[in-house]
């Protein structure tokens, strides 16, 4: 549902240096496909790996009962057992603390016994959730991103900085090899639609470790992906013989690398605008990208629409957080 | 009897004219009180029906306020509680317990609040009775009006409170 009357134009002004589809002659519809086939594949060869059901305690500890459960370990997810407790941890349960120490994703398999807790948007530190729930929000750019323009324009996600209320908004930026396209007031609500659509089918967040053979084989023809790669590598644990990076893959629709836990599905999602798109110089990878901002609040809470569509004018001034940079350091600071 | 003076009073007292509150005479609304009054201090939270216990609270104020300023060896004031106070382990129950408890503080010992009309709840459908809750401050229980929550690191406030700080930031430079 890209933008038509447009269309026409630039394809006869930008035809020698845009590269309307990508390298590969491949539409962003098929990559997408290849990348969840991967995942798809390499999340049955882990569950293959798990030969006999172990099971695991683990002492929820909520402020109302406090309960014991029987698990299995590497099978059952944080959610799994707000399924055993109630149905008002299961919907509004973002998060998972282990052991008051570790922040845990909703559908991510529980390895060890442990206590565990469950967060919400709603208390007295949720700075943990914030960050998740604007962690979660730019990854559904992306996925915005790649099925909104029609399948002539090829779309190359680069990466997100991290979630920074200051600058009151979240971004992704993209290569949109779309030219001097400036979004109007129609074209933004038409993108919110679309993650609104998103709300109502539900879908969950589900994370998987993979080494790096795997993620070059998954993003083969994302090359800003592939160049990310080697830098987002991170031993998950000690005992692990290889660095593993951390893939998230929402509902059955879309994979994409993000270090930090994502929150449980997008059912939780409140309202969500996209606010500006604006180009910035991107010096790791010489070229100018584009940076698509939007605003977002998880629906657990309440903001009357004057209030956010005031917060929506401050979110469409460029957000100034980090440009994407291939850090010499282990921990890259632009992805999380 | 007299001369037993305690401060004024800091229980709202109603303007209205005091009703009937039992039929009998005295004797029968002095039972209906101590009975009130022996409830309230044995089991520290009570409900009912405002009328007997508005007054009753009234009756418990003073002699927590007797028992401060007087202690225990006064003759006055203990013949004040055994008249007041039927169960007798109750008067040991004031000054060993309450004059400790409120020992630092001034003003009501008790706090009451309205519960909601139930209405239809009685044969006559148009007769509704205004229930209260009595209870002694700093009791055991859980409270009745919960503490406020902290609501200001929830998304929207943080965002808001940005967007504050720059409207404040841009009011300040021009």
């Amino acid at each position: 549902m890209m933008k038509i009357r447009s269309c026409l134009a630039l394809s006869r002004r930008f035809q020698s240096t845009s590269s309307a589809l990508s390298r590969n002659h491949l539409t962003n519809d098929e990559i997408r496909a290849h990348r969840l086939r991967i995942f798809n594949n390499e999340k049955q060869v882990q569950i293959e790996r798990i030969r006999r059901v172990e099971k695991i305690e683990i002492d929820v500890q909520d402020p109302i009962q406090s309960t014991k459960l029987l698990m299995n370990k590497n099978l059952s997810t944080p959610l799994h057992c707000a399924r055993h407790l109630s149905s008002v941890l299961v919907d509004r349960s973002c998060l998972a603390l282990i052991d008051d120490q570790h922040i845990w994703d909703m559908n991510r398999p529980l390895e060890r016994d442990c206590t565990l807790k469950f967060l919400h948007f709603m208390e007295e530190n949720c700075e943990e959730q914030n960050r998740a729930y604007w962690r979660t929000c730019s990854f559904i750019i992306g996925y915005i991103l790649e099925t909104a323009f029609k399948s002539t324009y090829h779309v190359e996600l680069c990466s997100f900085p991290p979630p920074h209320f200051q600058a009151g908004s979240f971004a992704y930026d993209a290569q949109l090899n779309i030219g001097d396209w400036k979004p109007t007031r129609d074209d933004l609500r038409c993108l919110s639609v679309q993650a609104y659509k998103l709300r109502d089918r539900d879908l969950r967040f589900e994370r998987l470790d993979v080494t790096q053979s795997v993620a070059e084989e998954m993003f083969a023809y994302d090359r800003f992906k592939l160049a990310q790669i080697p830098h987002m590598l991170r031993l998950v644990t000690p005992t692990d013989t290889q660095p593993r990076l951390s893939v998230y893959r929402m509902g059955d629709c879309h994979v994409d690398i993000t270090r930090g836990p994502l929150i449980s599905s997008t059912k939780q999602i409140g309202r969500f605008e996209f606010s500006a798109i604006h180009s910035i110089d991107v010096p790791s990878y010489n070229e100018t990208m584009h940076r698509v901002q939007a605003l977002s609040i998880p629906a657990q809470l309440h903001l009357h629409y004057w209030t956010f569509d005031y917060l929506l004018e401050r979110a469409k001034k460029k957000n100034n957080a980090s440009v994407p940079t291939l850090g010499k350091a282990k921990t890259a600071e632009k992805l999380e | 009897m007299s001369n037993l003076s305690t401060r004024t009073l800091r229980v709202t007292v109603p303007h209205a004219i005091r009703s009937k509150l039992v039929v009998g005479g005295q004797d029968a609304r002095h039972e209906k009180i101590k009975a009130v009054l022996g409830e309230l201090f044995r089991q520290e939270r009570i409900e009912g029906y405002i009328r007997p216990y508005d007054e009753a609270r009234q009756y418990a104020e003073r002699l927590i306020e007797l028992a401060k300023k007087y202690g225990d060896r006064h003759v006055g004031t203990m013949q004040l509680m055994d008249y007041w106070l039927i169960d007798k382990d109750l008067i040991h129950k004031v000054f060993k317990v309450f004059v400790p408890r409120y020992a630092n503080t001034i003003g009501p010992y008790t706090n009451s609040y309205r519960l909601p009309i139930e209405y239809g709840k009685f044969q006559q459908p148009f007769k509704q009775r205004q229930n209260i809750v009595l209870e002694m401050k700093d009791n055991p229980y859980p409270r009745i009006i919960p503490d406020p929550r902290n609501y200001s690191n929830i998304l929207s406030n943080v965002l808001l409170n940005e967007a504050r700080k720059e409207y404040q930031n841009e009011k300040k430079k021009t």
